[in-house]
């Protein structure tokens, strides 16, 4: 069931009611549990395909208990032992083939399955998780079906205060916010997605075609630009979908998107973008490793190295855990790097301007606009490592001499700069457009006729054209 | 954003009055949409829509203020999602890849030089040096509107005799032909020497659409029947085939009659052809007398295909008055909308009805048999049974099992042998099914030289 579809959308839909025709905590927690497995139970292909998810889950679960009874002699091993089982199960390049289970089995949402695990063992270890987690809560939070394929990593305190009988009742405006978010999410996710994902491919194909240099300079601006905004509209459509789906059942999902393409620097931008992974990897990543470093080694000169090791060493893991092969680790590195040489920046114009003197500048619109256009130059061409392979990217490479590339990313750079800051204007534009002293913008009508034209165009491209929307970029993770 | 819906309070009053103007503006604009479309075409239940959304509008006039503003937001957000999706698909269709591209990639991937011109222009080059060169004919063509031989219509079943057919390019390079004498895609001077062993009667894989001669299923044939001819054409369903069979094939008295299923659209184009009323070949007084009637169908073809050539070297371009109309009126939607109601029905149209084709068999079978010959149908698969394979869906796979199914009793009932070409290809574990680029093209949808050399093999030792 693609998570973007109307057949998940009606599927949603009928478990909401479920959900809603009672108040019982046992009642909701019941519906909950089933739906979830029923969602699970829609990728299953045969009867042991389910074996290996379900005992990596049971794994986890005992691991837990596990760790509340004895944490110091068993928290280590059990996390050890629980990282080897996903890298296993989800066959990692560097495993030996003749490792693998030679039947096919169910992976899908194990990585997020992970995180989630991975927190509930930590967080038992450090006593952040008072309560004992219940076999049925402990199902419920794993396989959320809202969260399941891609996400969004919600703590478990979160979830477990907010599901089952504590789910708010329904309004008119939290249905219609609800409603709203969804339908702009089937926007994103069935309509731009689709038609950004149409246009790359046919650019990856017009760049092999023989044509001139101008056109072939083009057709590779074309493909670099495409990819960012389609995995956006992809990914963030999806999490729209699923936020809509959860404040119908009473619980809020944490944001995962938050303008990215309006960040002005490469750590905003990860504050920004898949947010839930940013800050679960700072969390559980980033502050534990800055601080055994400085711990260790606590002379102050080298405060500002293991700053930058620990944000590098943090944001590789961001890049590596999206996939196995080689493109993904230099990925990671190239995230690592740029994040942690974009602080090293920020420190060395402080230090040379003053705090003061570069916080003015970085405010300045001409700055912000460079710096912006600059990120998101940057960040397309990280994504090069994201959606190809080393054979593409030599005929990619192949395709343009030195001199047009060269002019290829000063064009990308330039464009990015110049339309990102006409974005930002115009939307600020719209925000303050008033009609008798009311924002146009945040009004019922123009929201109603925003939802209005979202839902005809999704109904009429998705059921009449018989289009159907490209996969969840995420759910392969 | 929750807390911005629960912001209902502010005050739009003075936007009721541009509300009331846009209501009336949607119902006008509807009721002319509505008016053109009845006029223009049929008027169909489908018109009907924008009368309703007429009525809607015009209701909406008489709501109270509030409702009324909202009733505008919902109208001019669903026109102004219409038109943004009439827009996209537009994008959409500049952006789909061009069969070209298709051709293109799959030679690339095969390794075979990529032929990158128009057919017109090999057909004007050919016709340069001399040659008789044409585009294909494909009969069903003519249906709408007939040729016209000897002040009488006809629709003829061969081509231009001794011509030369420049037909389609699936795999980087044309497939050329050379018609024989009667206008088949056979080599010169076969029909001299009835009777025939073997005549292979069928579409556009009886012709060898679209791989060198040598893959073809009759080349192959004729290196151990030597007298094997076709009369296959593009696009030919049963009752095209039967035209052929009572027309032609008593002059060749063949031995074997090897009849093609093509499993793509021969249960199609058999309800299609059925409607023609020059294709009563069920009739068995019936027929065009083609054979004797050749000079001047002949002719008839030839103005046929001349007509195509001039078509195609002087394009009528859209206009943009043409354009913006269609945009206003919503064409693609409308086509697309029109396009779902067929969907529903095309699965009726896709099924084999099992009576009218045991009808077409026993007819062929007492033409063939008035001379001691015999048919031996061959089960033609197309590539979207094949899990995995482009077309796939399970609606066609089910669709194509329950025709195969139908075929195989009708022809157990008449006790015509079946040549099952279906289970020669197997259904592939999802690791393998990038192996089902080997045998079919991708654009159209034929087989490449290797599917024609499993089809071939399989015909070979079913007659042994």
């Amino acid at each position: 069931m693609g998570s973007t579809s109307f057949e998940f959308l009606g599927f949603a839909l009928a478990a909401v009611a479920a959900f809603r025709l009672s108040s019982s905590p046992v009642w909701r927690r019941s519906v909950f549990l089933i739906a979830n497995l029923v969602f699970l139970g829609s990728f299953v292909g045969g009867p042991w395909s389910l074996v290996p998810l379900a005992a990596f889950l049971g794994f986890g679960y005992a691991g837990v208990a596990l760790i509340r009874r004895a944490p110091a002699r068993s928290f280590l091993p059990i996390l050890a032992a629980t990282i080897a089982a996903f890298v296993w199960l989800k066959k990692y390049a560097f495993v030996p083939g003749a490792w693998f289970l030679p039947v096919a089995y169910v992976t899908v949402g194990l990585s997020y399955i992970l995180f989630r695990l991975l927190h509930l063992m930590i967080d038992t270890r450090s006593g952040n998780l008072p309560a004992r987690v219940g076999v049925v809560s402990y199902l419920n939070y794993t396989l959320n079906f809202t969260t399941l394929v891609s996400g969004p990593i919600q703590p478990y305190q979160e979830f477990e205060k907010m599901s089952g009988a504590a789910a708010p009742p329904l309004n008119i405006f939290t249905t219609a916010a609800a409603v709203e978010r969804i339908v702009i999410g089937l926007f994103k996710a069935n309509v731009a997605a689709l038609l950004l994902s149409t246009y790359h491919t046919r650019a990856i194909a017009a760049l092999a075609s023989p044509e001139p240099a101008v056109w072939r300079v083009a057709h590779a601006a074309m493909i670099v630009v495409y990819y960012p905004f389609f995995l956006y509209c992809n990914f963030s459509g999806y999490i729209d979908i699923v936020i809509g789906i959860g404040r119908l059942l009473g619980l809020t999902l944490p944001e995962n998107f938050n303008r990215p393409f309006a960040a002005d620097n490469f750590i905003t931008f990860w504050n920004c973008w898949h947010m839930t992974l940013s800050n679960w990897l700072k969390t559980y990543v980033y502050n534990p490793l800055l601080m055994s470093l400085m711990r260790r080694f606590p002379a102050r000169g080298l405060e500002t190295t293991w700053l930058a090791v620990a944000l590098f060493v943090t944001f590789f893991l961001v890049g590596v855990w999206h996939g196995q092969t080689s493109e993904f680790l230099f990925f990671g590195f190239l995230q690592g790097f740029s994040v942690s040489t974009n602080r090293m920046w920020q420190i060395a114009m402080a230090k040379r301007l003053g705090n003061k003197r570069f916080k003015a500048l970085s405010a300045r619109p001409w700055y912000v606009a460079i710096a912006r256009g600059f990120t998101f130059t940057w960040f397309s061409f990280t994504l090069l490592w994201f959606w190809s392979n080393w054979g593409q990217l030599r005929s990619f490479q192949a395709a343009l001499s030195v001199g047009q590339e060269c002019a290829l990313w000063l064009a990308m750079f330039a464009a990015a700069t110049a339309l990102l800051a006409g974005w930002e204007s115009l939307r600020r534009r719209m925000a303050g457009f008033h009609w008798d002293g009311a924002p146009v913008t945040q009004s019922q009508y123009w929201r109603v006729a925003q939802g209005a034209a979202a839902v005809t165009i999704v109904l009429l491209l998705t059921l009449l054209m018989n289009q159907r929307a490209p996969e969840i970029v995420y759910k392969a993770f | 954003m929750e807390a911005e819906a629960q912001r209902p309070g502010m005050d739009f009053s003075r936007a009721v009055p541009a509300a009331t103007g846009a209501l009336a503006l949607a119902s006008i604009v509807s009721l002319a949409i509505c008016a053109w479309v009845v006029l223009k075409h049929k008027p169909v239940v489908l018109s009907m829509a924008p009368a309703a959304v007429a009525l809607a509008s015009a209701g909406a006039l008489r709501l109270r203020p509030a409702a009324r503003l909202m009733a505008a937001a919902l109208a001019i957000g669903a026109g102004a999602g219409m038109y943004a999706s009439e827009a996209i698909a537009m994008g959409l269709a500049t952006a789909e890849p061009s069969g070209n591209d298709l051709v293109r990639d799959a030679a690339q991937a095969d390794g075979v030089p990529y032929d990158s011109r128009p057919k017109i222009d090999i057909i004007m080059e050919l016709r340069r040096r001399n040659v008789a060169a044409y585009p294909p004919y494909y009969p069903h063509r003519t249906f709408e509107a007939p040729l016209e031989a000897d002040g009488a219509p006809a629709i003829p079943v061969a081509a231009v005799p001794n011509s030369v057919t420049v037909c389609c390019n699936e795999g980087g390079q044309y497939l050329i032909y050379r018609n024989d004498e009667h206008g088949f895609p056979n080599p010169p001077g076969l029909w001299g020497q009835a009777p025939m062993d073997v005549a292979l009667v069928g579409a556009s894989v009886a012709v060898g659409e679209a791989v060198p001669e040598a893959d073809s299923i009759a080349y192959q044939l004729r290196q151990r029947y030597p007298k094997t001819i076709s009369l296959g054409a593009g696009g030919n369903g049963p009752l095209l085939e039967l035209a052929s069979m009572r027309e032609y094939l008593p002059v060749l008295r063949p031995r074997r009659v090897l009849w093609l299923y093509s499993e793509s659209h021969t249960a199609e184009y058999l309800q299609k052809e059925h409607k023609v009323p020059l294709l009563r070949y069920l009739d068995p007084s019936y027929e065009q007398k083609l054979l004797a009637r050749e000079a001047s169908l002949s002719s008839a073809v030839r103005r046929h295909l001349d007509d195509a050539i001039d078509a195609e070297l002087h394009p009528q371009q859209p206009t943009l008055r043409s354009e913006a109309l269609d945009l206003l009126s919503l064409k693609r939607v409308r086509l697309q909308v029109s396009d779902l109601r067929l969907r529903g029905v095309s699965k009726e149209r896709g099924r084999l009805p099992g009576d009218l084709y045991e009808q077409v068999l026993r007819r062929g079978e007492e033409i063939v048999s008035a001379w001691g010959g015999r048919i031996t149908l061959v089960y033609v698969p197309d590539r979207g049974r094949y899990i995995g394979a482009p077309g796939y869906t399970p609606e066609v796979r089910q669709l194509y099992d329950e025709n195969r199914a139908t075929l195989l009793a009708v022809a157990g009932k008449l006790g015509i042998p079946v040549i099952d070409v279906s289970r020669r290809f197997e259904d592939l574990p999802p690791a393998r099914r990038a192996e089902y680029a080997k045998y079919f093209y991708q654009f159209p949808s034929h087989f490449k030289p290797a599917g024609y050399r499993i089809m071939d093999r399989a015909i070979l030792e079913e007659l042994r």
